[in-house]
């Protein structure tokens, strides 16, 4: 007789918050990051940026920086780009029928944003570069820019490409249903508009690279702070003329990425041509007034819904426009994309209008931010929801309760196409009201308007589509990994996805250590090499687990197999008699009868003919991992779903506002999150705890602000861009739902991504709760002592269709 | 990373440092204490002074307790003015409320912070709330002028380009007097939008208030103890004459909220006074 083990069953690590395998190295200082990597003979690279948002470049003028002091090379746009083609776009907006433009590593003809790289210098050292970057001559004609998205659409805008008709890169609509017919036959409508401000990620490490040319082998090895090594060679490649195995990647430890550190930066080829031309290795590393030139997020919203009287939704029409700023070829625009595709969420709207018009500007590019758009999705719909029930003088909870898709009715196809796998809203949000003692909140609240203190608490539904495979691109859905066990039974893992921090790279030994039954201690994982890991995507979307992991789970299974069958050999009884755990195979029937996994090891390479016949060396296996439920072919709707994943959250949050003078104190913050089947739940909470941190930085803070008269920015460091500290928000209260995913080996959900959206969500609508009393509606975020001041003051109900 | 060259000297007194000032003949010059201004802008290029005199061994951190003042040296630390038993109580409550860590508690000193004029820092505001005097040191010559005085603009004061400030005195008068010190800002590590300091008279009545932050400058608002709210407020606005604006909020938003933190100090000492009775 035999039967499988399921994983539960010999889990020893897996759902255990074991802690990160490398944490003592961590906390000695003794990873490697970027900048710690030293080669002999390093240079180091400067860089000259534009400092107008629009420009002609009439000349640039190298001779004084050249023989500035330890300057060994300089390099102009136009000398660059004899030598480099331009940067593959990540998404390029053309395969979607929009525009597009040449991205490359230093600007040629002109400048489209500050801080465009226009020249480069290699210098003995970082200051004597910075230096020489002062003395480059350039010299620009002025034009025209402009920096706000509505007014780029504008047919007397200034054109920032000039082989565009206008500065519109695409529009994509998402159309399920007759709105219009909907809306005529409504009982109530409701129209409104939402800004949200432009702002970013901040990861703590900040970019940087060190690009090494070897000219006999004509060949690089790239040392980058990145997520995505073996799609950054291709884009290198491609860039830099060479075959793309003339090129490594590697991606040493990694201090946050966030989107960030996703590819088609300049200064990625830029590096590389540095070392090639001047024959020394080059390293360049990003200055924190460079990281916040980084934009993400920005979007107008004006919708419009219908609703019955009961709260139901029929109809929602959204156009929204996204100020992108420049357009540069890492993934930023796409977001974009994603928050269209997100509506309605996980709200059963029948009819939707959803027009995403992506505009680009005389800001500096986007890259990607965690929540990839969906997060401002998140926030749309969840405020729509609030001033439904505020209209009707109804719950927002009893509004939520009345539109959210059932927990019966999974998998549920989206008007968008997306086909949701698994998940229990009703039962979150319940979870939600308990975890928040919401009657003592709401009775606290009564008792402080008396003494006008206005307390507010907010709800927010947050559904995000996890793990994407973007079709024709290098956003793939599926990565390798490949588990081997050495002659003494030590195991190595090699993946494809990376990590940024998180803890994946503990998760994944979690998984592989249950399955061939030993001791975490005894495993290690290599990820970020192009030279030594199997193919892979690198982390984005939430998607390492769901690959990554589950396809080390497959390739630990096959190994587990080869140790079962030798054990049982050795130990004389059944398979499903063997329990392997904690280096040991042992006989469930008898426990005195075991034998340790390394001699099983040992056998498998040493009796290949005797004990291990039968049972193919070595004890190695490489396996990819392809989720389910993602649907590249369209349907009768013509739509794609490009996720196969959805985890959600319910998040709450309690707030007091000042209303004399703006001011919003967090003073409570829960959430309800299901994330699927939970391999380490300290790291699950981790990534929600991040996310929650960010999100309620964008509610209340975070924005980079270009002025209006000079398009530089202005919120260039930590003084002026603004993230909360820990004395900003309180201790987060969280629970785990878990509804295992149908489409995933172990039901793994993503759990990376979401949370921004969903905090930044219930922030805002706790602090509209807190000033129902004053009728405020706030259509500015983020909702700073300035925005919600002026929305106090200039008091006014929500615009009344 | 400060890309340029210059010149670092490191006086054993004030008069060292005056000496060297006197030389320099308009070339420009940068007087750092802790450095945490001035650092960070010589790192961003966004200055490049040719000489940087640093004051930490010319003797002039320390507070020290006189017959009526308290002398406290410009190079004195947040954290030296929270630990010494002579800053005055006043002082003790702003540098409680000094944000950024210990790195920066520990480099930044009260004497910067002045010279710097940031309108969005406490020490300008704090030092007219206490009628400091700044005592400032030419080669040839010394004057003493009063903290009210010493601020003409954002990131102006009248500190000439030879000048350093060896001392500031705090007269120790009204240092049992009920006081209040409060701030806004946005976020905990945020600087502040509008800073509201007040030392109330003998008879414990908020007589004047000073609003740092608001404006471009410190600025005082003058009561009698009878006014109404709305009385204080029209105060506060009618006193308010540079106005100033940046990114976390308007000229607009900082004189309002700058009216309502009058309200809330004149409202604070009135309830300790009373407090105090009963």
């Amino acid at each position: 007789m035999t039967q499988t083990i399921a994983p539960t069953q010999s889990a020893n690590y897996v759902g255990t918050s074991e802690r990160k395998h490398n944490g003592e190295k961590f906390l000695r200082g003794e990873m490697v990051y970027i900048d710690d990597i030293r080669i002999p003979g390093m240079h180091f690279a400067g860089i000259v940026r534009s400092p107008h948002p629009h420009a002609r470049i009439k000349s640039v003028d190298l001779s004084k920086a050249s023989v500035a002091e330890g300057v060994i090379f300089v390099l102009s746009g136009a000398e660059a780009a004899k030598h480099t083609d331009p940067i593959p776009h990540f998404i390029d907006p053309e395969a979607f029928g929009g525009k597009t433009t040449d991205v490359r590593c230093l600007a040629v003809d002109k400048v489209v944003y500050v801080g465009e790289p226009v020249a480069a210098i290699v210098a003995r050292t970082r200051q004597d570069a910075e230096a020489a970057v002062e003395l480059v001559d350039v010299e620009y004609e002025i034009l025209p820019f402009v920096i706000d998205g509505e007014e780029s659409l504008q047919p007397d805008a200034p054109r920032i490409y000039e082989h565009w008709d206008d500065n519109k890169i695409i529009s994509i609509p998402f159309i399920s249903g007759d709105t219009e017919a909907v809306f005529a036959q409504a009982e109530h409508i409701l129209e409104d508009e939402l800004k949200i401000q432009r702002y970013s990620t901040q990861p703590i490490e900040p970019r940087g690279y060190v690009a090494v040319y070897d000219s006999r082998e004509s060949s690089y090895t790239f040392y980058g702070a990145c997520q995505n090594p073996h799609p950054l060679r291709w884009v290198l490649s491609h860039t830099l003329r060479v075959s793309e195995n003339d090129v490594r990647v590697i991606a040493p430890t990694v201090g946050g990425a966030f989107g960030l550190k996703m590819h088609g930066h300049p200064e990625e080829p830029l590096t590389c041509i540095l070392s090639k031309l001047s024959g020394k290795p080059v390293k360049w590393i990003e200055d924190r007034t460079e990281t916040m030139l980084v934009g993400a997020r920005e979007q107008m919203h004006r919708f419009k819904v219908s609703f019955t009287s009961a709260g139901k939704i029929t109809a929602l029409k959204d156009h929204f426009v996204a100020n992108v700023g420049a357009l540069g070829a890492p993934p930023g625009w796409g977001m974009v994309f994603l928050s269209g595709l997100a509506f309605p969420t996980g709200y059963k709207i029948a009819a939707t209008d959803v027009l995403a018009t992506v505009v680009a500007s005389n800001k500096s590019p986007w890259n990607a931010a965690r929540g990839y758009g969906k997060e401002a999705t998140a926030l749309v719909m969840e405020r729509i929801i609030d001033l439904v029930a505020r209209d009707l003088g109804m719950d927002p909870l009893e509004v939520r309760r009345v539109n959210l898709i059932e927990s019966h009715e999974f998998p549920y196809k989206t008007a968008g196409g997306l086909n949701i796998d698994s998940g229990d809203y009703h039962a979150a949000l319940d979870k939600a009201v308990e975890m928040i003692g919401l009657p003592a909140l709401r009775a606290e609240q009564e008792e402080l308007r008396k003494d006008n203190r206005y307390l507010g608490i907010g709800f927010a539904f947050e559904l995000t589509p996890e793990s994407g495979d973007i079709p024709g691109t290098l956003v793939g859905g599926f990565d390798t990994s490949t588990v081997k066990m050495d002659p003494s039974g030590k195991v190595t893992v090699l993946t494809g996805v990376t990590t940024p921090g998180g803890g994946n790279d503990t998760s994944i030994l979690q998984i592989v250590s249950d399955q061939v039954g030993i001791e975490i201690s005894d495993a290690r994982i290599i990820q970020g090499d192009t030279l030594l890991t199997p193919y892979g995507f690198g982390n984005y979307s939430g998607r390492s687990m769901v690959t990554g992991g589950n396809a080390a789970y497959l390739a630990a299974k096959d190994i587990r197999a080869k140790l079962l069958i030798i054990a049982s050999r050795l130990l004389e009884t059944d398979e499903s008699d063997i329990d392997l755990r904690a280096g040991w195979a042992r006989s469930l029937s008898n426990p005195d009868k075991a034998i340790k996994i390394s001699e099983i090891a040992y056998t498998v390479y040493t009796l290949a003919f005797a004990t291990a016949t039968g049972v193919e060396p070595p004890l190695e296996s490489t396996r990819v991992y392809q989720p389910e439920n993602i649907q590249h072919t369209p349907d009768a709707e013509g739509k794609i779903n490009i996720y196969p994943t959805y985890s959600n959250a319910v998040h709450v949050a309690v707030v007091e506002v000042d209303a004399d003078t703006g001011h919003v104190k967090v003073r409570r913050f829960g959430t309800v999150h299901d994330a699927g089947t939970i391999i380490n739940p300290r790291f699950v909470e981790g990534q929600m705890e991040g996310a929650t941190a960010m999100g309620i930085g964008a509610a209340l803070m975070e924005h980079s602000i270009h002025d209006p008269a000079t398009g530089h920015l202005s919120t260039n460091r930590f003084k002026t861009y603004l993230m909360p500290r820990a004395s900003d928000v309180p201790m987060f209260e969280s629970v785990h739902q878990v509804t295992p995913s149908p489409y995933t080996a172990l039901g793994t959900k993503g759990a990376g991504e979401a949370g921004v959206g969903g905090a930044q969500a219930a922030v805002t609508n706790a602090v509209h709760d807190a000033l129902a009393p004053l009728g405020v509606t706030i259509r500015q975020m983020p909702l700073n002592p300035q925005n919600v001041l002026h929305a106090i003051i200039t008091r006014e109900t929500g615009k009344q269709a | 990373m400060i890309a340029h060259r210059f010149k670092y000297s490191c006086p054993r007194s004030a008069e060292e440092a005056a000496a060297e000032l006197a030389q320099m003949e308009g070339e420009e010059t940068a007087i750092i204490s802790g450095g945490t201004w001035v650092v960070p802008e010589m790192s961003h290029h966004l200055r490049r002074p040719k000489l940087v005199i640093d004051l930490k061994l010319a003797g002039l951190a320390g507070v020290s307790a006189e017959a009526d003042a308290v002398v406290i040296g410009p190079a004195t630390t947040y954290t030296q003015l929270a630990h010494s038993k002579h800053t005055p109580n006043f002082l003790k409550k702003v540098v409680a409320g000094i944000t950024g860590g210990s790195q920066i508690r520990n480099r930044g000193t009260i004497g910067g912070s002045a010279c710097y004029a940031n309108p969005a820092s406490d020490i300008p505001g704090a030092l007219v709330t206490m009628k400091a005097s700044l005592h400032l040191r030419a080669h040839s010559s010394t004057r003493i002028v009063e903290a009210a005085d010493f601020f003409l603009d954002a990131n102006v004061t009248l500190l000439e380009p030879d000048e350093i400030l060896e001392s500031i005195s705090i007269p120790s008068t009204n240092d049992e007097n009920l006081f209040s010190y409060a701030k806004f800002k946005t976020a905990q590590g945020s600087w502040p939008i509008v800073t509201i300091g007040c030392i109330a008279s003998e008879d414990g009545v908020a007589r004047r208030v000073i609003v740092g932050g608001a404006g471009a400058i410190p600025f005082a608002v003058d009561l009698d103890g009878q006014e109404s709210e709305d009385e204080v407020l029209q105060r506060v606005h009618a006193a308010m004459r540079q106005p100033w604006s940046d990114v976390f909020a308007t000229a607009d938003t900082r004189r309002h909220i700058a009216g309502v933190m009058t309200q809330r100090a004149v409202r604070e000492i009135a309830a300790a006074k009373n407090g105090e009775k009963s």
